[in-house]
């Protein structure tokens, strides 16, 4: 039986909304599981998991319609749905209206349902947020029935305000696989047995790393699982360290080289560390034309020997002004600290 | 401290050599360019080192300026000097390659640590910065093209803010403020780009709403129409309707028609469908008792026309008995396969619409008896209108959920942008640093004010020999100084006098700052500007008040002056 465990696409979303790709974004997450849907058909898997936050809102019926198109374009593929907290399930939902294919099977329900998928000798368990948040840990009392076949728990959440869990308490249920989603980060949390599968695509600039979905088999041996990159682009953290010789055009050029060597459609946020020369403030705003900037942070710091100021300047106001700063270590305390000496410096000239 | 002995190797035009200094005051005499500023230089760099500026500025610090044209490796050399009546040897190797320092007490053979502190003990804690700012003094000379005065005014007032007369803190603070207007430009121009975001925003929401809009007035349009076909159809029903009936029915219709549209609005147990199923059940029951009426009377008329048959009554009434038999019995299946049909249909497609057009109950009961008078085409239409308020309804639903998708997205995008101002981090470090500026500063200048300028009066008296008798800062921009007989504002006194005032402040200054040790005091150049009785007062007071002084001048006049009025004064020569 070979499947894939996919989820948290979150279709509709607008990621970085205000930025020039965003609008391009939101039609390649859609563009995206439509290619998911090509492979689940060209690689004839048995059944597709989708482990929660199909839709980033509550998803129209016009879009269910185009879903269930896509669906009924792998009649042989068994697709089991769940809603989870971006797209829970509201009163008047229509994942639970929709006349969805014989293909389908959604778990509407608020307290834990199996179904049973007699082609593939399949148990599926699982059920469906049905509001934003819920603290409970709902997953620890969801016990597999034990009937001969494969057992499969399609969960979603893991935080402390999406139903908390833990893998011992998901190992207790008896499952030969938990297909989980909500956290945006692919990652395996017991070898062939737990999984986060990931976003589909990356949503904002925190999903950085590979996104895809896993691949999975279950055979003689029971289940293999496996991680397939797929999203069209990635979130980039871009570190670049300054030196005391880096001007802005140097800057510029250093990063120009790293997003080609990287990709450009990749979308990078740049964090500037490092010594600069004291007399050089970076503009940032420069940087970000320079490819898919989402954001500049510039925490490089001015080519200063402050413990050695100190004691130079000891008994002025430049030693005063660093003694005032150096219990504090607080992101803005640091950076007054540099303002103010550069500025101090400045005028002494 | 007192320094006894210099040895440099090779520090700018200087090398090879040798300087012994003596208690009290040390002429040291050199014409122009015979090194005086360079071995005042190497005093300095003795005592705290050479530090070498960063980045484009290295290029004209101290080190460059001072460093060897050849054999860099030599840049270096050794001072001895007397504190606590021990001898303690300073080497330094200034090369940056090689940089070396050594601290040794030579009257003990003890190895001192310089990076541990030794040595700024030795100094009485006086900082570099303090150091500049007293005992090593230049002639007050202006830099900015300023008058002598307005220097130093500033001077001044950038010492009682600051402890140091070349920091000038107004221009600091300006700095700040430029600096910060820059990142609360930068932040407008970026809220500025936001808002037009939450503008788009809010274009489609507003979109949505007006279609959702239009959507309601169709539904309550189609409603409206749907309640006069029935109301037309009652006024038919019951020809002979009283005014006061009718009053009472249209009343009955608006009732109904607020209670459709509270339902429709709060009703949220009819989600699961179980009501409209109900609700169905309630059809086809009811159409059955219209339909067990309709067979009574079907079967009455058949009966009329099997009698008029046998009782020989005219053909015609057979007939007509018999057609309207037929037509009865044919209505009747028609209303059953309707009802079935709504029934059927409601249930299965979109069992959650009940509440979106008047309820079957309505139908229902008026159709009991006004079936037959029912045309198709109004049956039809009433079909028709059904259907089309259940189409509204279920795009009112959709669009009401694309805007509420809408509004969530307006307010993630809200979120994220608050958490997201870099500009604000910046504009929030620049005032801090200002405040923190202006508040170590005032501090500062609180703990000079009370008796920075009593000393320096005094200082002043005594090297003006009583001509001046006080020194008045009114706030350190204004600043007069007071004879015996009056008041002199500083800008009407004579440029000698102006340097006496300046010696005055360093001095003073000095007894507070360096109260841990006395220090030699350095003055280059300073008495440049005096006459021969203020260069006598001067060197009297230093000589009363100071234990080692050098005095470095190109003129011969300090070591005449001092020849005749017998002090001991020990001369270095520089060639």
């Amino acid at each position: 039986m070979k499947f894939i465990h996919t989820g948290d696409i979150h279709l509709g979303a607008n990621p970085d909304a205000g930025f020039p790709w965003s609008e391009e974004r939101t039609k390649e997450i859609w563009d995206s599981f439509r290619g998911l849907i090509e492979v689940v058909r060209q690689e004839g898997i048995d059944l597709l998991l989708i482990a929660g936050d199909f839709f980033h809102r509550q998803p129209l019926m016009r879009e269910l319609k185009e879903i269930n198109y896509l669906f009924s374009m792998i009649p042989d593929t068994q697709i089991v749905l769940m809603a989870g907290n971006h797209d829970y399930l509201q009163p008047d939902s229509y994942y639970t209206r929709f006349p969805w294919n014989d293909n389908v099977f959604g778990m509407w329900e608020e307290s834990c349902q199996e179904v049973y998928l007699s082609e593939i000798h399949t148990w599926v368990y699982g059920f469906s947020y049905y509001e934003r948040e819920i603290t409970r840990r709902k997953y620890a009392q969801v016990k597999s029935n034990g009937k001969p076949g494969i057992h499969i728990l399609l969960a979603h959440g893991g935080d402390e305000k999406h139903i908390p869990m833990a893998k011992e308490e998901l190992l207790r249920g008896g499952f030969d696989y938990v297909a989980l989603g909500h956290i945006h980060r692919p990652g395996i949390i017991v070898k062939d047995r737990i999984a986060y599968c990931g976003a589909l695509e990356p949503l904002d600039r925190n999903d950085v790393g590979a996104h895809g979905y896993i691949k999975g088999n279950y055979g003689q041996e029971g289940v293999s699982i496996e991680f397939i990159p797929f999203a069209r682009r990635s979130y980039v953290p871009l570190n670049i360290i300054v030196e005391p010789d880096t001007t802005q055009f140097s800057l510029e050029e250093q990063i120009k080289a790293k997003i080609r060597q990287t990709g450009k459609d990749n979308l990078y946020y740049i964090t500037i560390q490092g010594m600069r020369d004291p007399d050089i403030i970076f503009m940032p705003e420069y940087l970000s034309d320079l490819g898919n900037i989402t954001g500049v942070e510039d925490n490089s710091k001015p080519d200063y020997d402050i413990e050695k100021m100190k004691e130079s300047y000891r008994g002025s106001l430049i030693g005063n002004y660093i003694g005032h700063f150096e219990s504090d270590d607080t992101p803005t305390g640091k950076k007054a600290l540099y303002y103010g000496l550069h500025a101090l410096l400045e005028a002494k000239r | 401290m007192k320094i006894r002995q210099l040895q440099i190797h090779s520090f700018g035009k200087l090398k090879d050599r040798e300087i012994i200094l003596e208690d009290g005051i040390n002429i040291v005499y050199g014409s122009n360019e015979s090194g005086k500023s360079t071995m005042h230089a190497f005093i300095r760099a003795m005592l705290y080192g050479i530090q070498r500026q960063r980045g484009r500025a290295a290029r004209n610090d101290t080190y460059s300026h001072y460093e060897p044209w050849e054999n860099s490796s030599f840049f270096s050399g050794r001072m001895r000097f007397e504190s606590g009546g021990k001898i303690f040897r300073l080497s330094r190797n200034f090369y940056k390659n090689d940089i070396k320092e050594e601290l040794i007490c030579e009257t003990d053979g003890e190895c001192l640590s310089i990076a541990q502190g030794d040595l700024e003990v030795l100094l009485g804690n006086v900082s570099e910065s303090v150091f500049d700012n007293t005992i090593s003094v230049e002639q007050l000379r202006s830099r900015t093209g300023d008058e002598l005065d307005v220097q130093l005014r500033n001077f001044m007032a950038n010492y009682e803010g600051s402890s140091d007369g070349e920091l000038d803190i107004e221009k600091a603070k300006s700095i700040l403020k430029a600096q910060k207007k820059e990142y609360e430009q930068k932040q407008r121009l970026e809220l500025a780009k936001q808002e037009t975001q939450k503008k788009q925003f809010t274009i489609k929401m507003e979109y949505v709403q007006e279609e959702l809009q239009r959507i309601e007035e169709q539904i309550k349009q189609r409603k409206s129409e749907w309640l006069q076909c029935k109301s037309a159809k009652d006024e038919t029903r019951h020809g002979k309707m009283t005014e006061s009936d009718r009053q009472s029915a249209a009343l009955q219709r608006e009732i109904e028609k607020e209670n459709l549209k509270r339902e429709q609005l709060e009703d949220e147990q009819l989600r699961n469908g179980q009501s409209m199923q109900e609700g169905g059940k309630e059809v086809t029951k009811r159409s059955g008792r219209g339909s067990l009426i309709g067979a009574v009377a079907g079967i009455l008329c058949f009966g009329l026309a099997v009698i008029s048959l046998l009782s020989k009554f005219p053909g015609w009434i057979t007939v007509v008995s018999t057609i309207l038999g037929l037509v009865i019995l044919g209505g009747l299946l028609l209303v059953r396969a309707v009802s079935r049909n709504n029934a059927g249909g409601v249930a299965d497609e979109s069992p959650n619409n009940q509440e979106e057009y008047p309820s079957d109950h309505q139908i229902d009961s008026d159709d009991e008896f006004a079936e037959q008078e029912e045309t198709e085409r109004q049956k039809e239409y009433k079909k028709h209108l059904r259907w089309k308020i259940e189409q509204l309804a279920e795009a009112q639903k959709e669009k009401t959920m694309q805007f509420e998708n809408l509004q969530a997205d307006y307010e993630e995008y809200c979120s994220i942008i608050r958490e997201d101002d870099k500009n604000q981090v910046e504009i929030d470090s620049i005032t801090m640093a200002l405040d923190s500026i202006e508040e170590i500063s005032s501090n500062m200048q609180k703990y000079w004010e009370k008796d920075l300028h009593q000393r320096i009066s005094a200082i002043m008296q005594e090297i003006t020999t009583g001509r001046y008798t006080g020194v008045e800062v009114a706030d350190s921009r204004r600043i007069a100084l007071h004879t015996k007989e009056q008041y002199v504002p500083l800008e009407q006194v004579s440029h000698g006098t102006i340097e006496q005032l300046y010696f005055s402040l360093r001095m003073a200054a000095a007894e507070y700052l360096c109260q841990e040790e006395a220090m030699p005091v350095l003055l280059d150049e300073v008495f440049a500007m005096y006459d021969e009785e203020r260069i006598q007062a001067a060197l009297k007071w230093l000589d009363e008040h100071k234990e080692q002084v050098l005095i470095f001048t190109c003129r011969k006049r300090e070591m005449e002056i001092a020849e005749q009025m017998n002090l001991p004064a020990h001369k270095v020569l520089l060639y």
